[in-house]
Parts: structure tokens; C-alpha cells; sequence
């Protein structure tokens, strides 16, 4: 159990070793909380104060029930703002604080240097507990019900909010369709497009985080095990870091474990290219492209990477060559496993909201897409909202306007 | 920037309140959903078995969040294979685990909530109600209001009788000649009863036929519709009585545990079981205490030497319950029996044709539903 003046000792302990090794160690506020806590704010992706929606109640609820039936636990959470926030799990050992610190510590420095987040609010927490003050407002004004449906609603346009370090202003970037709608939409009143403009900052602030997962895990994974590999614990201790780090590591096949493959990339990175390179990749990389350079047959060897096929497909193909898998892996992590939409100029003169998908040879889920499209159309646009895409190699329109869905063959 | 400082707290000032909530929304969400399933619900075979732990999974996809997203069922992706596999153990771990999730698909669109028999319930009960109840036929009472009944020589300080105390003490005084004084064993309580609910006393007939002709499928629905209408009685009518009568060519009454679990034998006569029902109405359930219903199911292979007396008993039957259901089941598009159709065209009856697993719930909104459309009551009103 870790106490305020325990974690004193531990900080002091790695803090100097992280500073010498070259990492930038702004003020970081380091928060104790019990597992339940750790639960609520990873629901909420973090952020300690956020509008209320059931979706985060869903997760909420499975991160308690994997955590009760020990499939999962969460050691920390660091946010990303000024100061920084750590939130450590006050259940953890000594030496897996020490990890854990150290783990933080390198989050931090990532956070700092990624060009990434060169644009990214520094004041996301008094952003965020001001919206989730406002929609409880709005919820008391216009009924809960209708809040609820404008965010399930806004978040089917969530991952779609333009160009990151682009235009702020929701205006010129066609990637941006949730910003076209708040502007342009017809029938939404003022405060639901108060509502969807602050649905769309939340998601670019969270963009970053999801367009580098494996880099920044793997680089605080790196730098955790180097650093307490410096330090000289006794044995108990050094047992228990181990122990908690292949935790880390492990893997449920075939899922990938970010962790792993992130950490195996870096340490490679810095075999072959020394310090610098890890810096560099640091500073200037998301997943797509710390994969494209550190990507080669030993890691692929090393954490038995594979290409995992479908469920009906009868054949049993050979194994999939690292070139294969070089390219799958780009696509699987390229805008952040979601497919590239934009809003087509035509929209403006045609009054229906015209979506088109910048086809890359993935098809689009169709099972999901009515219920996508329609709650577009009913909440947001209040009229015929159009998808072009291709479907087995054919030009589809999927569209819906509000009462019925159509799926065209061009 | 000064580098190096930090500052730690001990999440004091910190709950997340709001989780709990949401939490909550979600799961009202589900059972909505579970609301909107119900008929596949009910026809789940294993929901019908009386074992308050047995989890049944029900497929909810309106809790998925709808996305513009890739069919990642239909691609590959990239995920790590199991440590120590190699050659062809590869192969096989690719087969078996590569089908549900590639490394980044992204979580099962399927929600597979479990739902115990409990909650299942509590959504199927909160439609029903006994029809036509008369409030003012009491049952005995659920014991929640009390009222004094009588004098107890224990009982609590605060229900101290004083004139009966008293009492006692003068009699105790005319025999022995004491001075008057009280001493502990003077001391008289009033005694509470429970005081007759304000609900309306009930008894429900519950009449099966165990005839051979009933196939398995027949005697499924039939214990089926009597589980759930058991199961609904005792938890909205606690008070209820229930009454089992089983019959072939003979009806007797039986216990709950042999009526359902009774082998089927022997030809059928349905006059035998509502003369039995009769009876048992007559002599233990009066008609200005007690709301009685009598439902009778059956394959519809009555005797057709029976089927005019047994047309008879059930008007007189039919008159003398607030309702009287009569449920006819069939696998086959086979025609209801001649009985049935001569009940039927009584209108005082509520029949039933049952073909299908899932009409075990339709004929629960027929008979009970709060807002039943067909549903056909007694000439009493």
C-alpha cells in the first residue's frame, strides 16, 4: 500500500536517474487513488471531470468486472496537461511504484517532445469540467434525453474532425465532418452546436493519444526498463519489477500488446542507431511512421507477428511474409484504424450532407452504417445524408434521409 | 521550464461520482433492449428451469455504438501469435484465435450481457396483472399493516397493557388477600396481528392435461405457461392461492413439484378436470371472498364422446371465475379441435392457440397483460 511519504522516497530514488538520462521532467502531480478510481477515470479516458454519457458507464462497468475476475488492472494514468496528472493505483507495492514512476516519468518527457501534441490545449482539465458543467445545464433546459441522443449521435462523427495542427477553426478542412455539420446543419438550435463543437475539441485533443499508442507506450516501456535496470534493489525487489514488467509485456494472442511491440521497436532502434534515433523517433514519429522505420524481421520474429485472417475464409494461405505484415500493420494502425472520410464540396449547393470515403481497399461495415447514417440524419442534419464508398469493387451510395435507408449501386 | 518538482495527493478530494451514474444509464439501456427481446427470451429453453442462478445470455446489438467504421470481420489484421508457437502450431492458433479479433479490430459489436432468470422476470412480471381483480375480496393479508389482536403475557415495554395489568394484578389480589401491588407476571402486552392486505384475495386453477396423446413439445408449453404464470403470482400476489389439478380420462389434485414434473399417460377427458375445478372452487375458495381464474391447456384430443359435457361444465366454470382461459397446442397447422371451436364461440372464454414456443409469452399478455387487446373476460362483470 503506497502512502504520500512512501512514494516521496521512490520519486527521489528515479527521479535523478530520468533527469540524467536526458528526460525532461516538468511539475508532475502525482495522484493516489484506489482501483475503483483508476476504473472511473480510464472510462473516461482520463479526464477526471467529464460530461455525462452512458457509453463511459459501459466501459466503466467492464474495466470493474475485468478487474474483479482479474483479467486486467490499470497501474496508471497520466494526463496530458499543465501541470501533468499521474494517477497510480495506491494498491501497488514499492517496487512496482518504482516501475510504474519511472513508466510515468517517460509519458511525461513523451508528451513534452512529440511534435504531436505541439498544438494540443495545455488547459484540458478546465476545459473539460467546464463542458461537463454546461451539458448538465443543457440537460436541465432542454431534458436529458436530448442531450443523450445529440452526443450518441455527435459521436458517430467523432473520429471525423479534420486535420490536427490544421485549421482550429471548424471551416476549410473537408476531414472535418463534424465541424461542416455544427456550422452548416439547418435544423440545430445554438446549443446543440455549442454541443458538437465541444464534442469536436474533446476528439482533437484525444486525436494525438490515438495516433500514437505504440510509440508512446513502447517508449515509456524503453525507458522503464532502463532505468530500473540502474537502479540496484535487493532481490525481492528486483523480482517484483520483473514480475510486474512481463505482465506488462504479455500477450493475449492475437491481439496486439502495444507495449511489446513499442518497447521491442525502441530498443532496437537504439541498438542500431544509439540515442539519438530513439530522441528523434520521439520527437517526430506516430505509430504509422515508427513503424515504417523500425519495423524489420527481427522485431517481427521477435514478437511473433502475424496476420490473422478472417473467420470464414477457407484457405489456409502460407504464412504471411514480413513485407506482408509490414504493410498490414501500416494500414491497421493508419488513421488510427478509422476509415478516411470527408465532406464533398457539392454538399454546400445540394443541401444534403454528401460524404465521401477515400477508398484504400478496406469495404466499410454495412451492418453498422444504417444506424450510423440515420442517427446523422435524424439528430444532426435533418435531411438526406449520402456516403459514397465501394463495396466489392462496385461504387455504392448508402444514404439515409431520416425515415428510410437506401443503398445504391452507381 | 524548472525541472524536477512534483507534488502527490492521496485522492481525497476526488470521487467519481458520476461513473456510478452512467453505470446505471447503461444498464437501464440493456434492459430496455432485453424488453424489446422478449419474446426470444421466454422461448429460450433454459429459462424456464427454476434455478434462480442460471445466467442466460441474450445478443443485444442496440448497445453498440454505431460508427462509419472498416468491416473488420472481413480482414486481416496484424496480432501477435502465442509465445512458443512455432511451425505448425502456428498454423492452428491462427485458425482458432485469428476469427475473433484481429490485433486492432475494435470490440465485439455484439453485447453479450447476462441477464439472470431474476431481472428476466422483473421485465416479463412488470406488464401483468391479474384482470378484473376484485379489491375488496381480502386474502389474509401480507403482514405489513398490524393491529392489536389480543393480551400476551411477553411482548415489548411500549405495548404495557395498563387495564389488563391490572387486572391481573386485582384477581391476583382477590385470591391471596395481598395488598395490591403489581409484580412482573401482572404484566399484560397487547399481541399485533397482521391486518387483512388491502389486496384482493385470489386462487388460481391451474389445470394440465397428462393425457398421451401430450408430446413433449405440448407438455413443454404447457409447464412452461404454468411456470411463468406461477412465478408471476408469487411475486405480484403473494397472497394467491394456487391450486394443481392434472387429468387424463380422471383429474385429481396434485402438488407443484408432481405437476410438473408428471409422465403422460392415459386418453383425455376435459369435463373430469373442470367438474374437479368446481368442486374445489365450491367447497374451499367461496366466490364473495376469493377472485378465482382456472386455466386449462391441453393438446385438444378431447374425448369427442366428452366434448358436449365437457362444453357445458366449462360455461358453468366460465361463469363462475373472473376468468376462465382455455390454451390448445399444437406443433402441426393441424385445426384447433371441435371443443375449442365451440368455446370460442361462447366469447366469455378466453382461448387460446398456442403453435409456436414463443406463444407462451403472447399467451401470458393474453391472459394477464396490462393492456390486453383480445382478451376475452368473464359475463360476471
Amino acid at each position: 500500500m503506497l502512502t504520500q511519504t512512501k512514494l516521496e522516497i521512490l520519486i527521489k530514488e528515479i527521479l535523478p536517474l530520468a533527469q540524467r538520462a536526458g528526460l525532461e521532467c516538468p511539475h508532475i502531480h502525482f495522484e493516489l487513488v484506489d482501483a475503483q478510481d483508476i476504473h472511473a477515470l480510464a472510462s473516461y479516458h482520463g479526464l477526471p471531470v467529464r460530461y455525462a454519457h452512458w457509453s463511459f458507464g459501459k466501459t466503466f462497468g467492464r474495466l470493474k468486472t475485468a478487474y474483479d475476475y482479474r483479467m486486467s488492472q490499470i497501474y496508471e494514468l497520466v494526463i496530458n496537461a499543465r501541470p501533468f496528472y499521474a494517477f497510480i493505483d495506491r494498491s501497488s507495492t514499492d517496487a512496482q511504484a518504482l516501475l510504474i514512476v519511472a513508466h510515468v516519468l517517460a509519458h511525461v518527457d513523451y508528451f513534452s517532445h512529440s511534435r504531436l501534441f505541439s498544438t494540443t490545449t495545455p488547459n484540458i482539465l478546465h476545459q473539460s469540467s467546464w463542458r461537463s458543467r454546461r451539458i448538465a445545464d443543457l440537460g436541465r433546459i432542454y431534458g436529458n434525453n436530448a442531450v443523450e441522443s445529440l452526443l450518441d449521435a455527435a459521436w458517430v462523427l467523432g473520429d471525423h474532425v479534420g486535420r490536427i495542427g490544421g485549421h482550429k477553426e471548424p471551416a476549410g478542412d473537408p476531414s472535418d465532418i463534424l465541424g461542416f455539420v455544427a456550422i452548416n446543419s439547418r435544423v440545430l438550435e445554438e446549443w446543440e452546436r455549442q454541443v458538437l463543437l465541444m464534442v469536436r475539441d474533446e476528439s482533437r485533443y484525444f486525436w494525438p493519444q490515438r495516433l500514437s499508442k505504440i510509440n508512446n507506450e513502447g517508449y515509456a516501456t524503453f525507458w522503464h526498463t532502463r532505468l530500473t535496470r540502474e537502479l540496484s534493489p535487493g532481490t525481492e525487489i528486483t523480482w517484483q519489477i520483473a514480475h510486474l514488467n512481463s505482465r506488462l509485456l504479455a500477450t493475449t494472442p492475437p491481439r496486439l500488446n502495444p507495449y511489446a511491440l513499442g518497447a521491442r521497436i525502441y530498443e532496437r532502434l537504439y541498438q542500431q542507431h544509439g540515442i539519438t534515433q530513439v530522441m528523434a523517433a520521439r520527437n517526430l514519429l506516430d505509430d504509422a511512421g515508427l513503424i515504417r522505420i523500425g519495423l524489420d524481421e527481427h522485431v517481427i520474429r521477435h514478437c511473433r507477428l502475424d496476420v490473422f485472417r478472417e473467420q470464414d475464409s477457407a484457405l489456409s494461405s502460407p504464412y504471411a511474409g514480413p513485407e506482408q505484415i509490414k504493410t498490414q500493420l501500416l494500414q491497421d494502425v493508419e488513421h488510427a484504424g478509422v476509415p478516411y472520410l470527408s465532406v464533398s464540396p457539392r454538399s454546400r449547393e445540394e443541401g444534403s450532407l454528401i460524404i465521401e470515403h477515400h477508398f484504400d481497399g478496406r469495404d466499410l461495415d454495412f451492418y453498422e452504417l444504417p444506424f450510423a447514417l440515420k442517427a446523422v440524419s435524424q439528430r444532426l442534419w435533418g435531411g438526406l445524408v449520402q456516403l459514397h464508398t465501394i463495396k466489392k469493387g462496385v461504387h455504392h451510395i448508402a444514404s439515409h434521409n431520416g425515415s428510410r435507408w437506401a443503398d445504391e449501386v452507381v | 521550464m524548472k525541472s524536477g518538482t512534483y507534488s502527490i495527493g492521496y485522492g481525497e478530494w476526488w470521487t467519481y461520482h458520476g461513473a456510478y451514474h452512467d453505470e446505471w444509464r447503461h444498464d437501464q439501456k440493456v434492459k430496455e433492449a432485453v424488453k424489446a427481446n422478449l419474446a426470444d427470451l421466454v422461448s429460450d429453453e433454459q429459462i424456464t428451469v427454476a434455478d434462480g442462478h442460471r445466467v442466460i445470455n441474450v445478443p443485444l446489438p442496440e448497445l453498440k455504438e454505431f460508427r462509419i467504421s472498416f468491416d473488420w470481420h472481413h480482414y486481416s489484421s496484424v496480432g501477435q501469435a502465442d509465445v512458443g508457437s512455432d511451425g505448425e502450431e502456428r498454423g492452428t492458433t491462427r485458425q482458432a484465435g485469428g476469427a475473433k479479433a484481429g490485433g486492432s479490430e475494435p470490440g465485439l459489436d455484439v453485447e453479450d450481457t447476462a441477464v439472470t432468470l431474476e431481472e428476466a422476470a422483473d421485465i416479463v412480471f412488470e406488464r401483468l396483472v391479474l384482470p378484473d381483480l376484485d379489491p375488496l375480496k381480502r386474502s389474509r393479508g401480507d403482514g405489513n399493516e398490524m393491529q392489536p389482536a389480543a393480551w400476551d403475557k411477553v411482548g415489548l415495554k411500549s405495548r404495557w397493557v395498563r387495564r389488563a395489568t391490572l387486572r391481573e394484578a386485582m384477581k391476583r389480589r382477590a385470591k391471596d388477600g395481598d395488598r395490591l401491588e403489581i409484580i412482573p407476571w401482572d404484566v399484560r402486552y397487547w399481541r399485533y396481528d397482521p391486518l387483512p392486505a388491502e389486496e384482493g384475495g385470489a386462487v388460481v386453477v391451474a389445470m394440465m392435461d397428462t393425457s398421451g396423446s401430450m408430446g413433449t413439445f405440448e407438455k413443454y408449453l404447457a409447464k412452461s405457461f404454468f411456470f411463468w404464470t406461477v412465478e408471476f403470482l408469487r411475486r405480484n400476489y403473494p397472497h394467491v392461492e394456487i391450486v394443481f389439478l392434472a387429468h387424463d380420462v380422471r383429474a385429481r389434485e396434485v402438488d407443484e413439484e408432481t405437476f410438473f414434473h408428471r409422465g403422460s399417460s392415459g386418453g383425455t377427458v376435459s369435463s373430469s378436470v373442470y367438474r374437479l375445478a368446481l368442486d374445489i372452487l365450491a367447497q374451499r375458495f367461496p366466490e364473495e371472498l376469493f377472485n378465482r381464474y382456472a386455466f386449462h391447456f391441453t393438446d385438444g384430443g378431447n374425448l369427442t364422446s366428452d366434448n358436449a359435457l365437457a362444453l357445458e361444465v366449462a360455461l358453468e366454470l366460465s361463469s363462475r371465475t373472473n376468468l376462465f382461459g382455455y390454451g390448445e397446442i399444437h406443433d402441426t397447422d393441424r385445426n384447433p379441435s371441435p371443443l375449442f371451436q365451440s368455446l370460442a364461440e361462447q366469447g366469455s372464454i378466453g382461448t387460446m392457440l398456442l403453435r409456436r414456443k414463443e406463444d407462451v409469452f403472447v399467451a401470458l399478455e393474453y391472459y394477464f397483460g396490462k393492456d390486453r387487446t383480445a382478451h376475452a373476460h368473464s359475463d360476471q362483470a
